[in-house]
């Protein structure tokens, strides 16, 4: 049984180095602007620089997240920073736009290309599609279902990675307006990169209408999101042949962060030792706990980006 | 001559027979949003026989609507209903989903194909690439600015159709919202869409899918875009009623004709009061400006003021307005 690599956040040096201690092989870092994440968990160039040369230190990989949908008109910035990353010696980048994944594999062959899980890689035909534009690694959807995953590894060779402990969406990931459509601006800094501040495809910050109070017809509804713990699964999808586990995050705190890479290096260690079901239930415990910190720090900035949200829409009705 | 194309989306047998297509040259035939809407046009091969034969027979351009959020177990009857319809004569397929692209080139049929709205087209190099995999038009996603469109349009071979009327596409979701909170079957349930509030806050859900509260209405700028050179147009009509399909489609060709005809001021007031009417909860156009999408920019329908910032980077850069 081949062990999988374990991907970890980087969402700041401090993170990185928990990551790399407790067990990540490669971490995945934010470039400022250009990844599903809002900007103060997103990385300056010289940031990420940093991270690469102590992932190289201790024999680790560095993946920046470039999976934005930007606009055609920002190619050239983006082919700037490509080969930047590439000249830093990062393994590899994650992205979402199709026609952007087939020019980087075209302009820096020697990087690896992962799909990022806002594509929606959902079937076989799509794993074909973006194996034959040259990518090397797609990042399966949190709904995708163990069965279909082992489908995928049967039938397609490309890489194939998946979350360990996350959250779905209401909506198909990467398939959501619902944010930008109510509260959305846009901004160019410096270098000419426009920044598209509500929409999570596009600059990453997702006001979570999803998860306002929502009535239909006098009653309460829910637009369900719920979080996603990949435990009693692992076993199947390190059978099914798995190439990544990745671990979500960035805006947690790294000791949080450093805790859960412990954990689920562990459970990774026990799968190949053969002890994973001995310790199934101090396993779950242990993730049970650390799933309820992690998620009264979602929560809070949940409730925190609601509420702007609502009284930005206040203040536009108004206007 | 091609002046234009204006196209609408049908889903079922009973609701094209209940409709008055005559203002529209072309129709998407099913729901891309979920195979299992009773009598889908993309699923049940019984209807899309018949639905194409009523087409035809209308004169209207029949283009299939492919699912668009297909799952391993999707893709064989995805493939027989392809196969159904490349025999019954379709002038095109719509696919959402890369993945079904690759099934529709594989076989090679020499049928255009167009890429849907839940593809997430955003630039031109996407455009390229699905060009290069055998479609020969794109529906940019709705989040895109004026000057994106464009270059969009310019950067890439194939050509763009605009969403020119109707609520915005949002979500799209794995399961039924519908069948979770109404009692029933999906014949009960299907054909009632909900409205869900939240403060101010208004949408529509008509199952898998989540469609803005506001119509997004293109009519003031609809001349801009046409002399820059788009010439086909949708209008979103999910689960319309046959009275907002007929009329609204009947201003949007009659705006077109005008504006074909080199009209500058092609905006008649009473249609834009007949339009306000068929839309009760309002207008939206604010991506377009790089706004939240649910606000409404322009001279008509109360709209906001577009700033000289937006004028200059927005209009302008595409041709300016000629109300």
């Amino acid at each position: 049984m081949v062990r999988p690599k374990l991907l970890a956040p980087g969402g700041s040096l401090e993170m990185a180095r928990q990551a790399f201690l407790n067990g990540a092989d490669s971490v995945y870092v934010g470039a400022k602007g250009w990844s599903r994440r809002t900007a103060e968990y997103e990385l300056e160039d010289v940031e990420i620089e940093a991270i690469v040369e102590l992932a190289s230190s201790m024999g680790k990989g560095v993946r920046v997240a470039l999976n934005t949908l930007f606009s055609s008109q920002e190619l050239s910035l983006f082919i700037e920073k490509l080969k930047r990353f590439e000249s830093m010696g990062v393994e590899g980048v994650i992205l979402t736009d199709p026609g952007v994944m087939a020019l980087s594999k075209e302009l820096c062959p020697d990087l690896e290309v992962h799909v990022s899980a806002g594509a929606n890689a959902i079937n076989n035909e799509d794993l074909f599609f973006y194996r034959e534009i040259g990518v090397d690694m797609v990042v399966a959807p949190c709904n995708i279902t163990v069965e279909e995953l082992a489908q995928m590894k049967r039938t397609v060779n490309v890489g194939l990675e998946v979350f360990l402990h996350s959250n779905t969406c209401f909506t198909y990931l990467g398939k959501c307006l619902m944010s930008s459509y109510f509260r959305y601006s846009s901004h160019i800094d410096e270098y000419g990169k426009d920044h598209y501040w509500g929409s999570p495809n596009r600059g990453g910050y997702c006001h979570r209408v999803c998860k306002a109070r929502w009535n239909l017809e006098d009653a309460e509804a829910e637009m369900k999101n719920e979080m996603f713990l990949a435990l009693d699964d692992l076993p199947a999808y390190v059978e099914a042949g798995v190439d990544c586990l990745k671990i979500q995050g960035r805006e947690y705190n790294p000791r949080l962060i450093g805790e859960i890479v412990a954990l689920y290096s562990q459970i990774v260690d026990s799968l190949q030792d053969g002890s994973f079901y001995h310790r199934l239930d101090f396993f779950r415990d242990r993730v049970e706990e650390l799933s309820l910190r992690r998620d009264r720090e979602r929560n809070r900035r949940t409730s925190r980006v609601l509420e702007e949200a609502e009284r930005d829409l206040e203040v536009a009705s108004v206007a | 001559m091609f002046m234009f194309e204006l196209s609408a989306r049908i889903e079922t047998l009973d609701r094209l027979k209940g409709c008055n297509l005559e203002a529209y040259d072309a129709v998407y035939a099913g729901d891309p949003t979920c195979p299992l809407v009773p009598g889908n046009l993309s699923y049940d091969p019984q209807s899309l026989e018949e639905g194409i034969k009523i087409l035809k027979d209308l004169g209207k351009q029949v283009y299939l609507s492919l699912y668009a959020e297909p799952r391993n177990e999707d893709l064989g009857w995805l493939d027989g209903i392809i196969d159904q319809g490349a025999q019954l004569g379709v002038d095109a397929f719509e696919v959402h989903n890369l993945g079904v692209l690759r099934m529709v080139k594989k076989k090679e049929l020499g049928i255009p194909v167009h890429v849907g709205p839940f593809a997430n087209v955003y630039t031109a190099q996407t455009a390229s690439l699905v060009g290069q995999w055998g479609a020969t038009r794109v529906a940019p996603n709705p989040e895109l600015s004026f000057s994106e469109i464009v270059a969009l349009k310019e950067g890439s071979e194939v050509d763009v159709i605009l969403q020119a009327h109707g609520k915005l596409p949002l979500g799209i979701s794995e399961t039924c919202f519908l069948l979770e909170y109404r009692e029933g079957e999906c014949k009960d349930v299907c054909f009632e869409p909900c409205w869900l509030s939240s403060g101010r806050w208004k949408l529509k859900n008509i199952g898998r899918a989540t469609l803005s509260g506001k119509d997004f209405c293109l009519l003031e700028y609809l001349g801009t875009f046409y002399w820059k050179g788009f010439r086909c147009f949708s209008i979103m009509t999910l689960r319309e009623d046959p009275f907002y399909i007929e009329r609204v489609g009947t201003i949007y060709r009659a705006a077109l004709i005008r504006i074909a005809e080199g009209v500058d001021r092609y905006l008649e007031p009473q249609e834009r009061e007949e339009l306000s009417r068929l839309s009760p909860e309002g207008f939206c156009n604010g991506y377009l400006f790089r706004r939240a999408g649910h606000r409404y920019i322009g001279r008509f329908f109360g709209g906001e003021k577009i700033t000289p910032l937006e004028m200059e980077e927005g209009v302008k850069s595409v041709g300016g307005v000629r109300w």
